[in-house]
């Protein structure tokens, strides 16, 4: 398993069969425009995630995202986002730590912030968790399950669950994901909180925004195998 | 720390190992002719395990069988930590095996899937597919297809069964179990014939987009020069391997592993990139024109944040991620304040490199067999063209070499090192001012700087009998009588080699 930003993927998306010495995308604040998302959300035949965590707080989370069997678990059909430190992106066996030294304020990780800009207004979620939505460029609802409390196993058994309901909605051609998705967690006792319809686009263009400022980046996880998994 | 007989005959024999596997690596398709340095470093660790044995620290090194030699319980595949007992000299005749199949069959693709083969039924498949690309990080297969076709079809081997470990009867006449049997037995005729899908597709395409990733990684983590330029000759046959595969394997690859391959390609071609202007140009030297060239193209296109995508492109190792902050980085005209182990390639390492990429075993025409001063232009231009080759060095090099003939004359031994000791500064690579620059040191019975500065040279040119018996003279000032037996067997075969 590796890191991989979800920058690139952004680029590889948008970029069809021509390619240039420095990618397709000619600048930066292009990636979040409107017809690059429509490309994201085209070529991607799936869901997206964001694994909100911190990594030292949330120790569980980490050691889970650094087991690797993340996007083995996930599957093709969900691509899970998270941040880590910007220094990390192809790190080495712990990806997610960060520099010692940073990351004292548990409450000012941009991961925790842009669950809170989504949810702006109302009582703030708890924190670790994950959110999960349909598309970045259409008009759609969130749906964010709070992993508060879990020990690593159950964080990794919870995920797991949460991937393969999430990956059967999807499959089932659902009209309204996020209302389908949480039937399909209710009938799993799987409590949740859903966000207001409305588009993603600019939540993250703020997001990468904010993880950039803070030296951070969000990334993907690829390449590992169903068999390999812990 | 002191100098020990045995860590450092040790060093020696790791150091003409490294060479047998550089010379593998960077060969992009049929090997020069590699008969005098197959012969010189067997020579070296037979004489070794005449003379008492050695244990390498190589863990990381995989072998594969060679079929004369081989013990007939032995292990056809695997890692030298693994097998302890397994002879170096032996290990060398593997490379010889496939070298020549290479150039009889342009691969050698049966040796290298009966290997993998074995690995997956003892250790599974994720550690045979990862084996198959160890093989070519180790020096025993260049060009693609080799690894093509085992990869192919170890792939379609394992998806003709449930489990690993029953890979061989997919793949055999009759089903092996021993190791001699692996060895002799016949592939069936319909291998590969029918089409490979399913589960274990999907796996082995992330293995190797696994594998892949990590060698990127391994490359970042480069030490020193030697290690970077070497890492671009692996990464470029490598990634193209694995791109291929992986086209093969996945026919609608997932968006994040689409992204993934797209950042290969362009560090695939980033490391062709590398390389390609030292065929005909600086070679010994650094040489980072063209990722100053790409770093300047990212500034252009991402703005502040163009470091962090210059650090997935690998346009620099961490080890030297500190000079995108310096603005000379910038300015391509700028010099770099580089730190020592990065400004060139290295005694040991020019050498294979040179005479792989170069395609061909340097001859007296092609002028690396300078061993005098008067033949010094002859080294300077094979050694590293273009660099710094004009009368003026040639002159700088005799004066030099004369001015520390007259201090040996005069038995100043002091003064005959200082003025070697500067001028190698500038031709690092010069090994007979090297050897005379030893000499020097050990009349002043500095015996371990002594060491070292031979070990450079026997390493930047190990076919000459005089760098090895100063090296005996060496052992024998220190009472060291093994090493002076290694030193005057492999001196004598030295000899015995076309020169």
């Amino acid at each position: 398993m590796k890191l991989l930003p979800f920058r690139s993927v952004v680029e590889s998306a948008a970029q069809g069969d021509s390619k240039n010495f420095t990618g397709t995308v000619t600048d930066f604040e292009s990636l979040t425009k409107q017809e690059t998302l429509e490309q994201l959300d085209r070529q991607h035949q799936g869901v997206f995630a964001f694994l909100a965590f911190h990594p030292i707080a949330d120790e569980q989370v980490r050691k889970y995202v650094d087991s690797g069997s993340l996007p083995a678990d996930s599957g093709r059909k969900i691509l899970v986002l998270f941040t880590v430190d910007e220094n990390a992106t192809w790190g080495g066996s712990t990806p997610v730590m960060e520099v010692p030294g940073f990351e004292f304020e548990t409450a000012d990780h941009p991961a925790y912030q842009m669950i809170r800009d989504l949810y702006e207004g109302k009582v703030p979620p708890s924190l670790p968790g994950i959110l999960i939505f349909e598309s970045f460029v259409h008009t759609t609802g969130t749906v964010y399950i709070s992993l508060e409390g879990l020990d690593e196993t159950q964080v990794r058994s919870r995920l797991r669950k949460i991937f393969e309901l999430a990956g059967h909605v999807y499959d089932s051609g659902a009209l309204e994901f996020a209302g389908a998705f949480g039937v399909a967690l209710t009938q799993n006792k799987i409590a949740y909180l859903r966000s207001e319809p409305g588009t993603l686009s600019e939540w993250l263009a703020k997001a990468w925004r904010l993880a950039w400022e803070k030296k951070k980046e969000i990334v993907t996880m690829v390449g590992s195998v169903a068999k390999a998994v812990l | 720390m002191g100098f020990s007989e045995t860590g450092s005959l040790g060093l020696v024999g790791q150091g003409l190992l490294k060479q047998m596997v550089a010379m593998g690596r960077v060969a992009t398709g049929a090997l020069p002719d590699t008969a005098r340095q197959i012969a010189l470093t067997r020579a070296y660790f037979l004489a070794l395990e005449q003379n008492g044995g050695i244990t390498l620290d190589l863990p990381e090194q995989p072998f594969v069988y060679n079929q004369s030699l081989w013990a007939a319980s032995a292990p056809i595949g695997g890692y030298l930590s693994d097998e302890p007992e397994l002879r170096i000299s032996d290990l060398i005749r593997s490379f010889d095996a496939m070298w020549s199949l290479h150039k009889e069959y342009g691969h050698a693709m049966a040796p290298a899937l009966k290997a993998a083969a074995w690995i997956c039924r003892s250790k599974g498949f994720p550690a045979a597919i990862s084996y198959l690309f160890d093989l070519q990080k180790g020096g025993y297969v260049s060009g693609i297809q080799t690894l093509m076709k085992a990869l192919g079809l170890l792939i379609w081997g394992r998806c003709q069964v449930e489990k690993d470990s029953e890979v061989g009867a997919a793949l055999f006449v009759s089903a092996p179990t021993a190791a001699a049997e692996w060895r002799s037995a016949q592939f069936k005729a319909d291998v590969g014939q029918s089409e490979a899908h399913g589960p274990v597709c999907d796996d082995a395409a992330n293995l190797i987009l696994d594998k892949c990733l990590s060698e990127i990684e391994g490359m970042a983590a480069s030490r020193t020069y030697d290690d970077w330029m070497l890492s671009h000759f692996s990464l470029a046959t490598m990634l193209e391997v694995g791109l291929l595969m992986i086209g093969n394997l996945e026919k609608k690859p997932a968006l994040q592993m689409r992204a993934a391959l797209d950042l290969m390609e362009e560090i695939m071609a980033d490391a062709q990139s590398f390389y390609a202007p030292t065929i005909g140009g600086p070679l010994l030297r650094a040489d980072f024109s063209l990722a100053r060239k790409l770093s300047a193209e990212l500034l252009a296109k991402d703005g502040a944040r163009w470091k962090a995508h210059a650090a997935e492109r690998m346009v620099l190792p961490n080890a030297l991620r500190h000079l995108m902050d310096d603005g000379a980085w910038l300015s391509e005209e700028k010099p770099l304040n580089l730190p020592v182990e990065w400004q060139g390639l290295s005694c040991e390492m020019s050498y294979p490199i040179v005479v792989s990429l170069r395609g061909r075993r340097p001859s007296p025409q092609t002028r690396i067999r300078s061993f005098t001063p008067e033949e010094l232009d002859h080294w300077l231009q094979d050694g590293g063209r273009s660099e710094r080759q004009d009368e003026a060095s040639e002159a700088e090099v005799n004066t030099a070499w004369k001015e520390a003939k007259g201090a040996e004359q005069r038995g100043d031994n002091q003064a005959g090192a200082a003025i070697l000791r500067k001028v190698l500064a500038a031709y690092p690579w010069h090994y007979p001012c090297r050897v005379k620059f030893a000499h020097f040191l050990m009349k002043e019975q500095n015996f371990e700087s002594a060491f070292s500065e031979l070990t450079k040279a026997l390493l930047g040119y190990p076919f000459d009998r005089n760098t090895w018996i100063c090296l005996e003279e060496l052992y024998q000032a220190m009472g060291m009588g093994r090493g002076v037996m290694v030193a005057r067997n492999v001196g004598e075969a030295a000899a015995r080699l076309p020169q």
